[in-house]
């Protein structure tokens, strides 16, 4: 794993994540001065599961993935990082292991934040307490959205509602020309909690309505349609 | 702990329900809950300043989803049901919580608003927490704050638990899961008794009456019967259910079962 310090840029992204911004520039710079900027390749591992969470994240550049694998071995994609911000803050904080595996989708950037480190300047600054929970709510808005899915909407809905989430954090469209894909379809249905049978099934229906191009890569071809099929 | 509430004497009316102050008594309440339990006692004082004891009756809406946070409340007595609002305004159960739980933590955060929307499913009786009060409190007590950070950690980890067992098993599966983790020994046999009503326990686990009838009749395939008018559910072979349900190993089912229990 290749490492190299901190680039004005690299700054520029860490002073929009609120859990580092709330610190302040002074204490922000200081916390900064120990870390470097590590570069991770496909298929590597930041983390496994049941490490102790030493360190949280953040995601410059690249794709990640988190994994839960069962007793049996049974791998599920609990959630794609794709977007520059911060991960790993809860269990860091509490001082836990890491629930999940993070693996590396596509090529990344990544500073690690030690957690003694970070606690040690949170203590100096008490009055940003609030804005640290607030940081780590977010986590409990994404998983009440997961949870609600998953108990309330079809496979049809979410597979949508998957696409245009994954696209709209990309941040370009993914139509074949940018170079951008979306995660393979079995790890789309990992992550989105449908069986390989029904995610082919529900594929040729959002394929028959227009909506998509499903193979050999995924391509969203109406937008508008697609939207509509995710409610 | 409802027999606690009554016999308090001094009264408060708050948001049209009744509530009342009575410091020695909350205090005695959250140093018996999980969360507060190994707080100072000078620090529970201070923090049972801050609270009322609220009633409310049942069906009544305690949180409103996308209302600012202004309070924590603390369930000390019945029965709530946590439900979501999507983008497009469609809403859905996603949690029943009980005795001893904490919602609302969001209102230590500056200027949130509720994730969820709240409602009681029966006469229930809590202990209110102001948000911005407490959360000055906890910018003067660092080590309380990073106990904070903890509960919500532990609320997120839950979070995760349930989102992997909905992704990973079928209805019938996560119903056995859910039985296994109460059962206890009668006879050669084990027992669950069901303490709520199965339409509650059905949307506890994430599925409709109906999936739960259909994922009842799927168990009696595999050794589960119900007794004494569907209030006890008797499970023939609990290692062979295990197995059938994907818990791994006899050594770590039960351990596993009660997780997945805490989860939903």
């Amino acid at each position: 794993m290749a490492s190299r310090p901190l680039s004005s840029a690299d700054h520029e992204v860490i002073s929009r994540i609120p859990l580092l911004s709330a610190l302040g520039k002074d204490r922000l710079n200081n916390l900064m001065e120990t870390c470097r900027v590590d570069s991770l390749a496909r298929g590597e591992f930041l983390f496994r599961a049941d490490d102790v969470a030493k360190y949280f994240y953040i995601l410059l550049s690249g794709h990640l993935r988190l994994v839960k694998t069962s007793s049996q071995g049974e791998e599920t994609v609990m959630h794609f990082l794709t977007e520059a911000g911060s991960f790993a803050e809860a269990v860091s904080f509490a001082g836990r292991t890491y629930p999940v595996e993070c693996q590396v989708v596509e090529n990344c950037e990544i500073i690690g934040i030690p957690r003694e480190a970070y606690l040690g300047i949170l203590r100096s600054a008490p009055d940003v307490v609030g804005d640290v929970l607030a940081s780590l709510l977010r986590w409990e808005r994404f998983f009440l959205e997961e949870i609600y899915k998953l108990r309330h909407t079809r496979p049809i809905q979410r597979i949508a509602a998957f696409l245009i989430d994954f696209e709209d954090r990309n941040g370009t469209l993914i139509d074949g020309t940018s170079g951008n894909s979306f995660p393979e379809k079995r790890q789309i249905a990992s992550r989105i909690g449908i069986t390989p049978e029904t995610f082919s099934r529900s594929l040729r229906k959002l394929e028959a309505a227009g909506a998509i191009s499903a193979g050999p890569k995924l391509q969203i071809l109406d937008r508008a349609a697609l939207m509509e099929l995710a409610r | 702990m409802l027999d606690l509430f009554q016999c308090l004497t001094t009264t408060e009316f708050f948001h049209g329900n009744f509530t009342m102050r009575d410091i020695d008594r909350i205090s005695g309440v959250l140093q018996s809950g999980r969360y507060f339990r190994n707080w100072p006692q000078d620090d529970i004082l201070e923090l049972a300043s801050l609270c009322t004891w609220v009633r409310y009756e049942p069906d009544t809406v305690m949180i409103r989803a996308e209302d600012p946070a202004s309070a924590l409340f603390l369930i000390v007595n019945g029965h709530v049901e946590l439900s979501y609002t999507d983008g497009d305004g469609k809403d859905g159960v996603i949690d029943l919580l009980g005795d001893g739980q904490l919602v609302g933590e969001c209102a230590l955060a500056p200027e949130a608003c509720y994730a969820v929307s709240i409602k009681t499913l029966d006469a229930t009786t809590a202990i209110r927490i102001d948000g911005v009060a407490f959360a000055d409190f906890l910018s003067a007590h660092f080590d309380r704050a990073l106990t904070m950070m903890s509960v919500v950690t532990e609320r997120l980890c839950q979070m995760l638990r349930q989102t992997e067992e909905l992704k990973c098993r079928s209805a019938a599966q996560r119903l056995g899961i859910y039985l296994l983790a109460d059962a206890v020994p009668v006879g050669d046999a084990h027992e669950t008794p069901l303490t709520m009503e199965k339409s509650a326990l059905a949307r506890k686990i994430g599925m409709t009456s109906e999936t739960f009838s259909r994922a009842l009749k799927k168990l009696s395939e595999h050794g589960v019967s119900q007794h004494s008018n569907g209030h006890v559910i008797r499970i023939s072979d609990t290692e062979l259910l295990a197995e059938w349900c994907g818990l791994s190993s006899n050594e770590t089912w039960e351990e596993e079962a009660n997780g997945f229990k805490t989860a939903v």
